[in-house]
């Protein structure tokens, strides 16, 4: 009852604290009316009795104090009355104010921006227990694989025999055509999933119903869950789409249910889900091919079983798998080694791009160093000409303590503005990430929006600034200079020795550390450059190109490639197509399979070193169109796209690899254990390499830097393809071509959308967006970061100058040439930056060796690159130190003199 | 005559003891307090002002502006329900003490 009595009346005085105070002076003054009037009454003179009554009182001030205490809202009076004076001192200093608060509010507004990407990016997937999901996957270190996908047959098999987990789930995503009943025709990707998907990712159905036992009948699997994003897109959240149809591939499915966002967490882009089956009878034959890799297996762990223990339950069933084997089947399991891992998303999301994020977040952590700097700076250059306001603050009475606590209001006021300057600023940085880069940076996130977790983040780091610069800016007040009130100056008090030496050493910290961000930003660029400049071994020039997938309405081999043919000869007929090809994927923009080279004779390969190899099936004037030569024998001909010839091209790599020494033309080939004569593929023709898997691979078993072994077959009805890209050589513009391509097209089959369209040249070059927006954002900071460092010289140097007005007056007056002062000036700013470059230097080269993964021929420790920073860097402090030594020599003696 | 400084809490009990009768103003409070006690309890009058403060802030008394004897603005303080239980209870805590203390003092001497 009190403690609610107490807490009412503190908030009611918290908010009349003027009102309080005059009341209680109100009612002294009454009482001590009354005592004199009875003193006076007594027969004494008025001022006797005023004196004789103010004795009785007591200390009427030390009353007062006590009253306020009583009140409970002294502290809170003191903060406010800090606030106040705080506030006016700063609208005071304008200049010092807007300079800490653009300086910390930019580095602020930097550091929020990486930590929404972090959190984003790096946070736990927004279903239940997320760190529970995880994913099966295996490494295959016999043939320099990583990560190898899954198959229906491992899934069946430890779902079958473990007990580690709660749910096990295929997951398989794949691009199809959807054409929906009002006519759109598009193309989408959907996801392929197992019964226990849904329950696995612990997610209830938006709208609808998810799939159950009845829709994993293999011949009732036409039904189709929406995504929410498509469904609020495409179905405009109508709820009536449940038991509407949609056309996958031109078949019909019944849509059952919508799913919730977190269904799709790791595939933004999805728009529905299938159910995925099989026939029962092949169930054998799938157990069987177990390491063909085409599917993601995704399981829950049970609580309390450990993902070390649950990978021991998937290497026992691996062995097992490995012990009944066939001889044949264990030679090949030899050779690749399947190792089981299973790993959680986040891990992956973090060891997929979590590294570049961090170095992203250490970069701009340095930023906000320099510019914490800076600002440290420009505090204990002022907290100079303050001390003279500390010393007669304290003088009159102010204990150090009130004097610290406002040092701490000061700084902590500056902080908390650049704290929401610089989450104004990450949201339209964001903004900005989210409209242009988001989408190279980083893959699987659509939007990076700030989050409750990342304010909270930037607030304790602005309080972490805050407390930081507080403490320094609070060393004039600790040291107690009573004599700086006896100098009776404040303006002309110079800064002592060690003090200069302090922001001497913090400017070339700043130098050091800008230096390491630029080399660090400078390496990437040249790796970058570097990636772009690799020849490519062909010629993307004046090649369009845009992809098809075939819909299961073309049911035969010949449908396929009669489809083929129908396609070239009606986009011959185009005015300005000079040659049209078609390839399975595309040369340095897709991803390429591998596949199992064996040698026609067994004895052949047991000398040859582990190497895994790509395939690609092409038509015929593939290698015409690209330009890329011919090493020996021919390319393809119309004729090695017929039915049943089992023609080759294979690149000079893997010539060189399996056939050393010899002609491969002639030599035979297969994919197939068994080796059977019928199985076997003849080489026809060698062509030059081509950067076929990117620019900067490095994916061979050795995991040096370089491409794997390329094997090109023709698409014939042995190896017919529904997916394709189609390479079209022409000197019309994209725009210009598209739309008569798309008539074209819609002459064959209405119904068949295009995707990835664009030029092959951009393309080859967007493929290494996703560096190009990392090392552009890593520019921005190193670029911040060498803006900043100038600001510092500047205002070091500056201050120094008209700290010495008066002596470089005295000496110009004596005669000291003006380009000895200016020489002078610059000296020291150069010293400064020297000194700090050479620590930089020496930081750059340790730190270095971390960037080595991401750079591409390039030596971390390139003198270029080393060089041309160092150099640029010296010249801006060059530049920021001039301006103050111009200055300095434009002092004129007799007014440098005059001054006080 | 030897004057006594109020014992720690007593001052709050003698004010609530004075409100009961009378609203009265700081200045009355010290009179009462002079009277009453017969000048044999000496209070610092300005003492009173962070005590009333304490028990208005608790709830024990509230205060209103009024006109005093001398025609001047003057704040009267008046017991609140809670005052007065609060009185009662410190009233019997107080005499009980008093008594038992008075025992003490009784069979020692």
């Amino acid at each position: 009852m009190e403690v609610i009595h107490w807490m009412r009346s503190w908030f009611a005085n918290l908010f009349r604290p003027k009102g309080m105070h005059d009341d209680l002076a109100e009612e002294m003054e009454h009482h001590l009316s009354m005592a004199i009037g009875k003193k006076v009454a007594e027969g004494l003179s008025p001022k006797e009795a005023r004196r004789e009554a103010l004795k009785e009182f007591g200390a009427v001030e030390r009353i007062k104090e006590e009253c306020h205490d009583a009140w409970g809202t002294r502290l809170v009076m003191d903060l406010w009355r800090d606030l106040l004076l705080s506030l006016r001192l700063l609208k005071k200093n304008k200049g010092f104010a807007l300079a800490v608060l653009l300086t910390l509010g930019l580095c602020i507004s930097g550091n929020t921006i990486v930590f929404s990407i972090l959190d984003e990016v790096l946070g736990p997937p927004s279903y239940p227990e997320p760190n529970r999901v995880v994913e099966i996957y295996h490494s295959m270190p016999g043939m320099g694989i990583e990560r190898s996908n899954s198959s229906i047959g491992l899934y069946l098999d430890y779902s079958e025999n473990t007990t580690a987990f709660e749910q096990l789930a295929l997951v398989d995503d794949t691009g199809l055509n959807i054409s929906t009943d009002d006519g759109a025709t598009m193309r989408g990707l959907g996801l392929r999933v197992s019964q226990d998907f849904f329950e696995m990712i612990r997610v209830r159905p938006l709208i609808g119903q998810f799939f159950e036992a009845e829709h994993f009948v293999h011949s009732n699997n036409r039904h189709v869950i929406l995504t929410e994003s498509f469904w609020r897109t495409q179905f405009a959240s109508d709820t009536d789409v449940i038991g509407q149809t949609i056309k996958l591939h031109s078949r019909p499915f019944k849509v059952i249910g919508v799913a919730p966002r977190q269904a799709s967490i790791h595939f933004p882009e999805l728009r529905f889900f299938q159910a995925w089956t099989w026939n029962p009878n092949t169930v054998d034959l799938l157990k069987s091919r177990r390491y063909q890799n085409y599917t993601q297996i995704w399981g829950r762990l049970k609580p309390g079983i450990s993902v070390e223990q649950a990978r021991a339950q998937i290497s026992a069933l691996d062995r097992r798998f490995y012990n009944e084997a066939p001889q044949t089947k264990k030679d090949r399991l030899d050779r690749s080694r399947p190792t089981a891992k299973l790993e959680t998303f986040q891990e992956s999301r973090v060891k997929s791009i979590g590294s570049r994020l961090y170095l992203l977040q250490a970069s701009v952590l340095l930023v906000l160093l320099i510019g914490c700097i800076n600002v440290l700076n420009l505090q204990l250059t002022r907290s100079l000409v303050r001390i003279g306001e500390y010393a007669m603050r304290r003088s009159l009475g102010a204990s150090r303590i009130s004097l610290l606590r406002q040092v701490f209001t000061e700084n902590l006021i500056l902080c908390m503005g650049s704290c929401a300057i610089g989450i104004v600023g990450a949201w339209i940085g964001l903004e900005a990430i989210n409209q242009f880069v988001a989408q190279d940076l980083l893959p699987n996130v659509s939007r990076i929006e700030i989050s409750s977790t990342t304010i909270a983040h930037t607030i304790f780091l602005t309080i972490c600034v805050a407390i930081v610069l507080g403490f320094f800016s609070a060393l004039p007040v600790l040291k107690d200079n009573q004599s700086a009130l006896v100098q009776g100056a404040s303006r002309k008090t110079t800064a002592s020795k060690p003090l200069k030496l302090f922001r001497s050493i913090l400017v070339s910290m700043q130098v050091a550390v800008s230096l390491i961000l630029l080399v660090g930003a400078g390496l990437l660029l040249q790796s970058f450059f570097n990636a772009l400049r690799t020849d490519t071994g062909f010629d993307p020039r004046s090649v369009k190109t845009f992809g098809l997938e075939l819909s299961w309405d073309y049911g035969s081999e010949e449908a396929v490639t009669s489809f083929y043919d129908r396609l070239k000869e009606s986009f011959s007929e185009i005015a300005g197509v000079e040659a049209i090809a078609l390839t399975e994927f595309l040369p340095t923009v897709s991803e390429f399979y591998n596949w199992d080279v064996l040698l026609a004779s067994p004895s052949d390969e047991s000398s040859l070193g582990k190497v895994s190899s790509n395939y690609c099936g092409v038509s015929d004037g593939f290698f015409e169109l690209l330009g890329i030569p011919l090493v020996e024998g021919r390319t393809f001909r119309p004729s090695d796209m017929l039915d049943g010839v089992r023609n080759v091209v294979v690149d000079r790599r893997f010539a060189d690899h399996y056939f050393p020494g010899r002609n491969a033309v002639g030599q035979q080939i297969t994919n197939d254990a068994a080796r059977t004569p019928e199985s076997m593929w003849t080489i026809v023709g060698v062509v030059e390499d081509i950067t076929h898997n990117g620019l900067d691979r490095r994916d061979i078993a050795s995991s040096a830097r370089g491409w794997c072994p390329l094997v090109y077959l023709p698409l014939n009805s042995t190896n017919t393809l529904r997916e394709f890209h189609v390479l079209i050589e022409t000197d019309r513009s994209f725009e210009d071509l598209m739309p008569v391509a798309r008539a074209h097209l819609r002459g064959l089959d209405p119904l068949l959308p295009i995707y990835m369209p664009g030029e092959l040249e951009n393309m080859i070059v967007g493929s290494v967006d996703g560096r190009r927006a990392f090392v552009f954002l890593l520019g921005i900071l190193g670029f911040m970061a060498l803006l900043l460092s100038a600001v510092g010289i500047y205002g070091v140097l500056s201050y120094d100058v008209s700290q010495y007005t008066r002596e470089i007056g005295l000496r110009i007056a004596i005669g000291s040439p003006k380009n000895l002062v200016l020489g002078q000036v610059l000296n020291q700013g150069l010293a400064k930056a020297a000194f700090g470059s050479g620590l930089g230097l020496v930081g750059a080269w340790a730190l270095s060796k971390y960037l080595t993964d991401y750079l591409y021929q390039v030596n971390p420790i390139d003198p270029i690159a080393y060089f041309f920073v160092t150099t640029f860097l010296l010249v801006v402090v060059l530049i920021a130190s001039y301006l103050p030594a111009r200055q300095a020599t434009r002092i004129c003696p007799m007014e440098a003199l005059r001054v006080d | 005559m030897t004057k006594h400084i109020f014992p720690q809490g007593a001052l709050e009990l003698v004010i609530l003891r004075i409100l009961q009768q009378d609203a009265n103003h700081g200045w009355g409070i010290a009179q009462k307090i002079h009277l009453i006690s017969n000048d044999v309890l000496k209070v610092e009058e300005g003492s009173l002002y962070p005590a009333l403060a304490r028990m208005v802030q608790k709830g024990w008394i509230q205060s209103e502006w009024g006109t005093s004897e001398n025609n001047r603005r003057a704040k009267y303080y008046s017991l609140t329900k809670l005052g007065q239980k609060r009185l009662n209870s410190e009233k019997k805590n107080w005499e009980a003490m008093a008594a038992a203390i008075a025992t003490i003092l009784g069979t020692e001497s």
